[in-house]
């Protein structure tokens, strides 16, 4: 039975023809490769810091805002560093390693990706929060959180806390989604090559 | 690499490509899509190839590391049914053989993705050790394997 298996299998010959037209057609094909998608989507971020920041900077000099220009480049060059190291890590996943060692490459690029957005999606959302209450803040708002008596008011702060809470946790689900499904796969498949 | 390399090393290797592709897709188009990826990826990571192991174990290498990582919605869905894939293929077995091979496609799908490659690469004839080497597993681990997966796979064909 298995070496009529094993003949049965090399009569299976079935051939792609390899002319010069499927080759340019592969060369020019845009890849649907996972990591090579987490690993482009990380490149524009990059490249659109890369290009954000200078502009950021000369900006404040030009207003002089001294102080402010000090602390863009302060937090600029760190999350400019931390983009290139998370870049060299994800580069890291080889095509041509072991299957286990890429699946586990992957695993591990995709653990990485996660955290990434799920601690850039805290920050938007604390962020546009911040934001949209300072922009619409009034004395109707200043009454609405201490009362008459100038207590506060903590059912408004609760409501406020919920909203925010509900904003980070959508967020982080539309994150698991994406990706919790992928990485879950990833890792029974390296458990099973493991076991 | 040029163009003219890439074009008899994919010439040479397509069988192999051809075969794993397909015990992966569940149509056409999804073997056409991993016929590509595996290609491109191909193109894209020769130039560091460097002649550490055989040729045949880096694209088996990447082939099934395309294969695998490539997690689709309709992965679990199984398509029973047989498709030839129209990409300029041309077949040089017979109906009767073709049916077979076929019945054997659908047991090999009906397999978990990493029983998949170990049972395609033991119907390759590859050596432990190089199945080792392709896998990244313990040789120890990989007789094991493979008897478990031999055994369901004829199971699968016998219907049960």
């Amino acid at each position: 039975m298995e070496n009529e298996l094993k003949d049965l299998w090399r009569l299976n010959t079935s051939e792609v023809e390899v002319s010069d037209k499927k080759i340019d057609e592969i060369i020019s094909y845009k890849s649907t490769n996972i990591i090579s998608r987490i690993i482009k989507t990380m490149k524009v971020e990059h490249y659109m810091n890369i290009i954000a920041f200078p502009i950021f900077f000369i900006s404040l000099i030009y207003f002089s805002m001294l102080v402010e220009a000090i602390l863009t480049v302060v937090v600029f060059v760190p999350f400019l560093w931390y983009y290139q190291t998370l870049l060299n890590k994800l580069n890291k996943a080889k095509i041509q390693l072991s299957v286990h060692d890429y699946l586990l490459a992957c695993y591990e690029n995709l653990q990485v990706f996660v955290a990434h957005y799920k601690i850039a999606s805290v920050f938007l959302v604390a962020i546009a929060f911040f934001v949209t209450t300072r922009a619409t803040w009034s004395e109707s708002i200043d009454h609405k959180i201490l009362n008459s008596e100038g207590e506060i008011n903590i059912s408004y702060l609760l409501s406020i806390a919920i909203g925010l809470a509900f904003s980070i946790g959508s967020m982080l689900m539309i994150i698991h989604l994406l990706y919790g499904r992928k990485m879950k796969i990833l890792k029974s498949m390296i458990e099973e090559l493991e076991n | 690499m040029k163009k003219v390399d890439f074009k008899s090393l994919l010439e040479e290797n397509k069988n192999i490509i051809t075969k794993i592709c397909k015990a992966y897709s569940n149509d056409e188009n999804e073997f056409k899509d991993y016929f590509q990826e595996v290609s491109l990826q191909i193109w894209r990571a020769y130039d560091s190839f460097k002649g550490e192991s055989k040729i045949s174990t880096w694209i088996y290498r990447i082939t099934l590391n395309v294969c695998l990582s490539e997690i689709r919605k309709n992965s679990r869905r199984i398509n029973t049914s047989s498709f030839k894939p129209d990409f300029d293929v041309a077949e040089s077995y017979t109906d009767h053989n073709q049916e077979k091979i076929e019945r054997l496609y659908i047991a090999i799908k009906a397999l978990k993705k990493v029983d998949r490659a170990i049972i395609l690469l033991y119907l390759e004839d590859k050596k432990y050790k190089e199945m080792a080497e392709i896998l990244g597993i313990n040789i120890s681990n990989i007789g094991v394997k493979v008897n478990r997966i031999k055994q369901e796979l004829k199971l699968k064909l016998n219907g049960k």
